[in-house]
């Protein structure tokens, strides 16, 4: 394995782990996901292009970056953020429960006709999240091209929910304090 | 490269004056001289005829004010400023607004990009492309069909509400023996030609047409400017800009044939024919890196963090009275963890090494001599080869697989032929 830190971020990273409670490379292994991200790119074609982000049960993160990224490979770490760990009650999940990507798209779509209007993202990508909630029963919601969509209708809370627990998602996995796992591409 | 042109300089009354000479030279290799064309953002199954034009054009004709393009700062401002000489680029490609039939794709060696990353200036000119209207002339990913099925013509689904994506007898998606069942073209092209490699002298409805009622004898479909496609009908390494799909060590700096159609297309208005009041040009501007800047400071914003898993543009847009569209708001995004390549400058110089005679008579030809050559600290397979266009005293050239345009100029000066010493003097 190999770390690609500063000593700053690395220091960060050791008091990550003292309060996470979860020793260094105690990550290398798997559990059951709780809550997952999967971003597949649109404009990308030819090589590994996407990004998978796991929490685990055991509140260690495992994360596939694709290869276009400046540090590909597989990753893992504890989940810093408390709501991650937490996520079976997390209040931002619970906000996206129910979410129909289908469905927003096509309330969007009526509302810009409407107003003699369109919108569309070019080379939009798709993000699917799936987690497990309270009753421990499996969820999956889906959209694309969700952060252009969340700026577009400031309005609508369950863009910004959607793309609340994505942009959590994509912080835990650029995180410098990841250790790779080999082997590396 | 090396080569010689003769503008024919135009007689005026000015004792000196600049020259206006206008020359195509095609160089070793030459490129063939003629495009297709491709499809527009918000065309679909309800407004299948739809052209989306820039922020710019409300309809009105002429010279339009100048399309903005800027760099966001308020994230990843050091980031933002690696970007600054791409885009620069990028605007020099825009409103050079030529193409190539042939030859605008290079990989690996015969490019300047580094191995294992991703040139963003190809990226950035595919992206500015949604942003001022033009869609995938593919499938594409909004399709939601897979490889290789997804480089088929872009089309709407037709009363059965699924794609019938058939390669066809030359088992190549895209081409122009497709099987599309009741498929919706929505990708304009030559009419009786539906050749993606040829460039019409005159672009309007009377030689572009979306519908598939002006397709050669066998042919069963709309073909797009896929790589495969435009390999087969002889136009190696060639492949729209706008065709879906960057990868490693790949630029596409130059527009292909199909690009430029459809932009010029465009430019034909709303009665989409050329010669009428409502045709329209416009230049891009870039306009500095700026802080969370607004529509109002520029019409094209850059931005650099996670907000795309790769590169997007979002386009906001309004109806116009024919059914066409306006942009209203265009937002790029390319990821901030991409292993990019940021190309610094061009990777060519063109120098214009000697014009004689200098000064020349009114009215009689001169000679202008042009090098192109690898730009400093660049390493790229062979030599810089393709198409220079002179005109006044101007040389551009328009690039080459991985070698990238570049301008180089020289002054020059006429006299009244009688009065023009041979010493090269003009008479006081």
């Amino acid at each position: 394995m190999k770390t690609a830190q500063p000593v700053g971020r690395a220091l960060a990273a050791l008091g990550l782990l003292a309060w996470a409670g979860i020793a260094a490379g105690a990550c290398a292994g798997s559990a059951p996901t709780t809550l997952s991200l999967t971003l597949i790119p649109g404009e990308i074609r030819g090589i590994d292009h996407v990004l998978q982000v796991n929490v685990q049960a055991d509140g260690c993160l495992r994360v596939r970056r694709p290869a276009h990224w400046r540090e590909p490979g597989t990753w893992t770490g504890p989940v810093a953020a408390a709501a991650l760990r937490a996520a079976a009650s997390w209040p931002a999940l619970e906000g996206i429960t129910g979410f129909d990507g289908e469905r927003v798209r096509a309330e969007l779509d009526a509302l810009e006709a409407s107003r003699g209007q369109a919108y569309t993202v070019e080379g939009a990508d798709r993000y699917v999240l799936r987690w497990t909630d309270g009753d421990g029963q499996a969820r999956e919601a889906s959209f694309e091209a969700i952060f252009q969509y969340a700026e577009r209708y400031p309005e609508r809370s369950d863009l910004a929910a959607f793309a609340a627990v994505v942009a959590s998602l994509q912080d835990e996995a650029a995180r410098s304090d990841l250790v790779a796992q080999e082997p590396q591409p | 490269m090396s080569a010689l042109v003769r503008p024919a300089a135009r007689a005026g009354s000015a004792r000196t004056r600049r020259v206006s000479g206008l020359l195509v030279l095609l160089v070793a290799g030459g490129l063939h001289g003629e495009a297709s064309a491709g499809a527009y953002v918000f065309a679909n199954a309800t407004r299948p005829d739809s052209v989306t034009h820039p922020q710019v054009y409300t309809g009105t004709g002429g010279t339009l004010a100048d399309l903005t393009i800027c760099i966001d700062t308020s994230v990843n401002p050091a980031l933002a400023a690696q970007a600054e000489g791409s885009v620069l680029k990028a605007v020099a490609t825009h409103n050079r607004f030529v193409s190539l039939a042939a030859d605008n794709l290079a990989f690996n060696a015969a490019t300047d990009i580094p191995s294992g990353q991703v040139d963003f200036e190809s990226t950035l000119l595919h992206e500015i492309g949604h942003c001022i209207g033009l869609a995938h002339p593919n499938h594409a990913t909004e399709s939601g069909l897979a490889e290789p099925a997804r480089n088929g013509t872009k089309s709407a689904v037709g009363a059965n509400g699924v794609f019938d994506q058939g390669a066809g007898a030359d088992g190549l998606h895209g081409s122009r023996d497709d099987v599309r069942g009741d498929d919706i073209n929505l990708h304009w092209y030559i009419r009786n030609q539906n050749n993606p490699g040829l460039l019409p002298a005159t672009v309007d409805t009377t030689t572009m047409i979306r519908a598939l009622t002006a397709l050669p004898a066998g042919h069963l479909f709309a073909a797009n400017a896929d790589r495969n496609v435009m390999a087969a009908l002889g136009f190696p390494n060639s492949e729209a800009v706008m065709q879906q799909g960057a990868g490693f060590n790949e630029a596409q700096r130059h527009f292909q044939h199909d690009d430029l159609v459809t932009l010029r297309l465009a430019r034909t208005g709303l009665d989409r024919t050329t010669g009428t009041a409502d045709d329209y040009r416009y230049a891009l501007r870039y306009v500095g890196q700026l802080n969370n800047p607004s529509n109002a400071d520029c019409n094209l914003r850059v931005r650099l963090d996670t907000s795309t898993g790769f590169a997007v543009c979002g386009i906001g847009g309004q109806t116009l009275p024919n059914n066409d569209l306006r942009i209203t708001s265009a937002n790029l995004a390319f990821n901030s963890t991409t292993n990019w390549y940021f190309s610094p400058g061009p990777n060519t110089v063109t120098t214009i090494t000697a014009d004689t005679p200098d000064p020349s008579p009114v009215g009689q030809p001169y000679t202008v001599s042009v090098t192109v050559r690898e730009a400093a600290g660049i390493s790229i397979t062979g030599e810089p080869r393709g198409t220079v266009l002179v005109t006044d005293l101007t040389a551009d050239f328009l690039g080459f697989a991985g070698w990238d345009g570049s301008r180089g100029t020289s002054p020059h000066t006429t006299g009244p032929t009688d009065l023009l010493f041979a010493n090269g003097f003009e008479a006081p």
